[in-house]
């Protein structure tokens, strides 16, 4: 993918325009979907994150976000599956259709995969924070 | 299973196609999330309450999302819930219409369920406020009290020593940590003001660590600190700090004089940090275990200790209470029968018996909120019988009987919500009252105390709206959906009336009275406890005694020579002052001070340390009881001559001769004292025997309990000297007034000795009496609110029916009828009611009273005067609320009632 300029980041068919102040704005180009704007909070950020190394479903990605981010951020199940359908609503994340290895007991349990802008989302984001926290070295502030 | 099951329930609370997609995962994560947690109580709550908010914060976003989000294409499912959505602000706003054209219904509900919530809530604020949250630091629920005890005595919360702390903390695997605490009143002399008395605590340095509060300013204490010879140094709190030394910043490292040492201040700790109760000064425990043989040294109160993630109190109870057993075997002579108490820090501090109380009176403050419901779901019991017509239409119309019922309860729903709006104001109001009479208790509140309305409270009233509008809602709403359309539509003669709801709003209003019957009586025998409390004739000057502690140090008063000699002219320079009529000083007043014991009669073999009687012992100067104005009953008061040199001499109280030597007089016996503690201080056994002399009547000698008939033995301080006392001194004026010439004339002989706590006698009386007076008024107000919703209830129910039976009261007055007759007819449904409701309530309240026992002074639980004055009240209450309607039946014109369908 060639660089582009801040503040838009394109992939195939699709096109997602990034704010520098975290807020991303999804931009569908199936232009029947009106564009649905989505800030990506540290609870989203996480979760997103956790997705990055696999597919994973979402209680383990509760888990670790509240590991991560040391007990301080901690999703009840609802606030978990009300973010995982928000992002997978605005395309930043997918369910995985077909998962191997699950336990028949636990019954079937939907796993979430990271979607290409959603990666792109997610490197963009993680651009922008390196660049606040160098300005924030610079200051000398940690 | 159950908390799976509500959750699956709650689960109903997001928009269904979010419900569908999602039920499954939700459920395994709920799974997951449960199995993980602790097992205990508190653990328990606070899942409950995280799954609570949880729901609370993202239901609503959910379905604003799915009702207002970007337009998409509508799917079939989405379809239904927009109509849902819209079904169910259709029926809010038929409701509100509804109630909005009945105002005077509309109005007796939102008040009935207002007060029940309000009432409620502010109980439960308070409850959470005291005991529930627990300390103000992180995970506080993992903070434990620990206590010896003696179990097969009976004796909980026992001081500790030092040598068992430390076993105890060796051996321990369950906690992080255990702490030592030893509660002292430190003197403090700064350089530029007058000496001070400062509720101080001696702890071993991991206490801040362990707690988790790390200072606001310097540093906590460390290990080194805590060496024996180690430079003297204090952490102060923050109230102390802005008080005392005016916020100065740079306080750290400054020199005060505490306890007579020069002492660096090398911490300040933040606001609201008062451990373990109300302290502000911190000091290392600093104690060298081989000085002192096992079972002395200082004593240990309490300890406190962090458990382990995931333990359970239980545990940590059954490792400590294990140490406990293997100590009693190694060291059989200080240790045999000692065991250990483990529990959650602010319940155990608070005590088990207030902790009982407070839940017992958010149990009657429950209640009311029950007669509120049923109140409210007998009013529209009666709307739903008289809009069976209605309900009948739609069935016939095609609505489904789902639809009817969710219809008849948002009316209900609304009703609570109001209700809750006003609950929430009435409470904050309550809550406001209580914080107000809590203030006239300054520094002696434990510093966890907050009362308020917080998240927790929200949620708590969330659930109550909830079950208020589920519990006045779903019967009238199932009854009234439940009709057979076909009866209801063909009965013609009766319009409204087809439905029975007869015998179940009358059940409602028995339940009404059966409650209100048991909180007026609780409330009637809490009212003539304080009663009893406030007209007690005190056999002591009451009025215009002025008193303070004073404690000498032991590095400037060696010897019980200095300090006698002190005390004696102590005593000659407070009776010299003009105004002054009498003076002494004594260690044991009838409010202040405590010195508790045992001792031998000298006619009497004992077999076991424990089998000697207890009575409290003070140590007093001559001419004590003159002071206070206390007559000897037989004998003579102590004198000068009276000292060291002569006999050993005491004077008992009533209690003591009635219960140890009958009719028989006490004077000339012998006692002699066992171990005692006095005023903090321990005492070994007294070799010497004390001869009575002289018989004064029982002076009330405990604030908390009020006892009456404490044994209580005096002996003259010449004879067993002690170095705290308490002055006392009786005044022509305002005592309070005295405060400034009592600390000049200490100060004339001690620039370095504070006064401790001066007060008056009486205000000391009156503040103990106010917890009575607190817990009285409650109640007081509890069976007020309780006695006007049940009348409310009995009068609305009455008159309903009376509307029913016009037609039939109208044919029997046609047919011969007199007035006095259907008088009778109506009156008799509305005394069965009450009478079986009573009969009840009286039972209940037997039950009730006996939980109340503790707040109960000189009133049995059974009390006579109080059941049959509540009876009366009640009866002649509810007769008045059935006379009203009975009164409308007589004056039916049976031309018009016959003509009226």
């Amino acid at each position: 993918m060639k660089p582009l300029p801040m503040g838009r980041v394109c992939y195939r068919d699709r096109c997602i325009s990034v704010c520098t102040n975290s807020i991303a704005e999804v931009r569908l180009s199936d232009s029947k979907q009106a564009k649905s704007p989505i800030r990506i909070t540290p609870t989203f950020f996480y979760l997103m994150l956790t997705l990055v190394d696999g597919e994973r479903h979402g209680y383990a990605m509760a888990q670790e976000v509240r590991a991560r981010s040391d007990d301080a951020i901690r999703l009840g199940p609802g606030s978990l599956y009300w973010s995982l359908s928000r992002l997978a609503e605005v395309g930043l994340i997918a369910e995985v259709s077909k998962v191997p290895n699950q336990d028949p007991k636990q019954g079937r349990r939907r796993y979430y995969r990271l979607t290409d802008p959603g990666r792109s989302v997610l490197q963009r984001e993680v651009e922008t924070l390196e660049k606040v926290v160098s300005f924030a070295r610079a200051k000398r502030i940690v | 299973m159950l908390e799976q099951r509500l959750f699956r329930l709650l689960l109903w609370l997001y928009p269904p196609s979010f419900r569908e997609r999602y039920e499954r995962d939700m459920v395994a994560a709920f799974r997951e999330a449960r199995d993980e947690r602790g097992r205990s109580l508190p653990a328990r709550g606070r899942f409950i309450s995280s799954i609570a908010r949880d729901f609370a914060t993202t239901a609503p976003r959910a379905w604003w999302a799915r009702l207002f989000g970007p337009r998409r294409r509508v799917g079939p499912a989405e379809r239904t819930e927009r109509q849902l959505m819209q079904n169910l602000i259709r029926d809010i706003r038929f409701a509100f219409r509804g109630l909005v054209r009945k105002p005077g219904l509309a109005i007796t509900a939102v008040t009935a369920l207002g007060l029940g919530i309000g009432l409620t809530t502010a109980m439960f604020s308070i409850v959470n406020g005291v005991v529930l949250r627990g300390l103000p630091v992180e995970e506080p629920h993992e903070v434990m009290a620990i206590h010896r005890i003696v179990s097969s005595e009976g004796v909980n919360r026992m001081i500790s020593r030092i040598h068992d702390f430390r076993d105890l903390r060796e051996r321990q695997t369950t906690f992080e940590d255990l702490a030592a605490v030893s509660m002292v009143p430190v003197n403090v002399s700064p350089t530029d003001s007058d000496p001070e008395i400062v509720q101080g605590a001696l702890v071993s340095a991991n206490l801040f660590s362990l707690i988790g509060t790390p200072p606001l300013m310097g540093r906590g204490l460390t290990a080194e600190d805590e060496v024996l010879g180690a430079p003297a140094v204090a952490v102060i709190g923050y109230r102390f700090w802005q008080d005392r030394l005016g916020g100065d910043e740079g306080v750290l490292g400054s020199v005060v004089r505490m306890g007579g040492r020069p002492t660096t201040i090398v911490g300040v700790m933040p606001e609201k940090f008062e451990f373990p109760v109300s302290q502000q000064i911190w000091q290392p425990l600093q104690v060298d275990y081989l000085s002192f043989e096992r079972g002395e040294g200082p004593p240990v109160f309490p300890m406190v200790g962090r458990l382990k993630d995931g333990v359970s109190v239980a545990r940590g109870q059954a490792d400590l209470a294990r140490i406990m057993t293997q100590l009693a075997q190694e060291y059989p002579e200080t240790n045999e029968g000692m065991s250990v108490h483990v529990g959650p820090y602010a319940r155990v501090i608070m005590g088990s018996q207030i902790a009982s109380l407070l839940f017992t009176m958010l149990g009657a403050v429950g209640l009311v909120l029950l007669i509120a419901c049923a109140n409210v779901a007998n009013l529209l019991l009666a709307r739903a019988s008289l809009r069976s017509k209605e309900v009948a239409v739609r069935t016939a119309l095609g609505a489904s009987r789902r639809r009817v019922i969710v219809q008849l309860l948002s009316e209900s729903t609304v009703i609570a919500v109001a209700g809750a709006i006003v609950g929430i104001g009435l409470a904050q109001f309550g809550i406001g009252m209580f914080n107000a009479v809590l203030q006239t208790f300054p520094g002696k509140l434990p510093f966890w105390f907050a009362i308020g309305i917080d998240p927790q409270v929200l949620v708590f009233v969330l659930i109550l709206t909830v079950l208020a509008s589920l519990l006045s809602g779903v019967l009238p709403a199932v009854r009234a959906s439940g009709t057979d359309v076909n009866a209801v539509l063909k009965d013609d003669s009766r319009g409204s009336s087809s439905l029975r709801i007869g015998r179940l709003s009358r059940s409602l209003v028995v339940m009404e009275v059966a409650f209100s019957c048991a909180l007026l009586v609780a409330a009637g025998l809490m009212i003539k406890s304080v009663t009893n409390l406030s007209n007690i004739d005190y056999d002591f000057a009451a009025d215009n005694i002025f008193t303070a502690g004073v404690a000498l140090p032991d590095a400037d008063y060696p010897d019980d020579q200095r300090q006698l000699q002190f005390f004696r002219e102590l005593v000659e320079r407070l009776e010299a002052e003009p105004g002054v009529l009498a003076a002494s000083v004594t260690t044991d007043l009838p409010i202040i001070g405590f010195g508790n014991g045992r001792f031998a009669l000298e006619e009497e073999t004992y077999l076991g340390d424990r089998d000697y009687p207890s009575a409290r012992i003070g140590s007093i100067s001559p001419e004590h009881f003159a002071s206070i104005e206390t007559g000897v009953v037989a004998g003579r008061d102590f004198t000068d001559a009276d000292d060291a040199t002569a006999l050993a001499v005491a004077i008992v109280n009533e209690s003591f001769q009635a219960r140890h030597y009958g009719t028989e007089s006490a004077l000339g016996k012998r006692i002699q004292f066992q171990g005692t503690v006095q005023q903090g201080v321990t005492r070994e056994r007294d070799e010497q025997w004390f001869t009575v002399v002289g018989v004064v009547p029982d002076l009330y000698l405990d604030t908390e309990a009020f006892i009456l008939t404490q044994n209580a033995i005096y002996v003259p301080l010449a004879q067993r000297p002690t170095s705290s006392v308490n002055i006392v001194v009786r005044t022509q004026g305002d005592p309070l007034e005295f405060t400034a010439s009592a600390q000049r004339i200490v100060a004339s002989l001690d620039a370095n000795l504070p006064l401790s706590f001066p007060t008056s006698l009486g205000a000391g009386i009156r503040q103990g009496q106010s917890f009575f007076t607190i817990f009285g008024v409650m109640f007081t107000i509890f069976g007020g609110v309780a006695l006007f919703l049940a009348t409310i209830g009995l009068y609305g129910v009455l008159s309903f029916q009376v509307n029913q039976r016009t037609r039939e009261v109208g044919l029997r007055v046609a047919l011969g009828a007199t007035p006095a007759r259907v008088l009778r007819l109506v009156m008799q449904q509305g005394m069965k009611q009450l009478a079986v409701g009573m009969a009840i309530g009286v039972v209940m309240a037997f039950g009730l009273a006996r939980m109340l026992s503790l707040l109960l002074f000189e009133v049995g639980a059974a009390d006579p005067t109080v059941f049959v004055g509540i009876v009366v009240v009640l009866g002649v209450t509810g007769m008045l609320a059935s006379l009203l309607p009975a009164l409308r039946a007589t004056r039916v014109d049976p031309t018009v009632a016959m003509r009226a369908e």
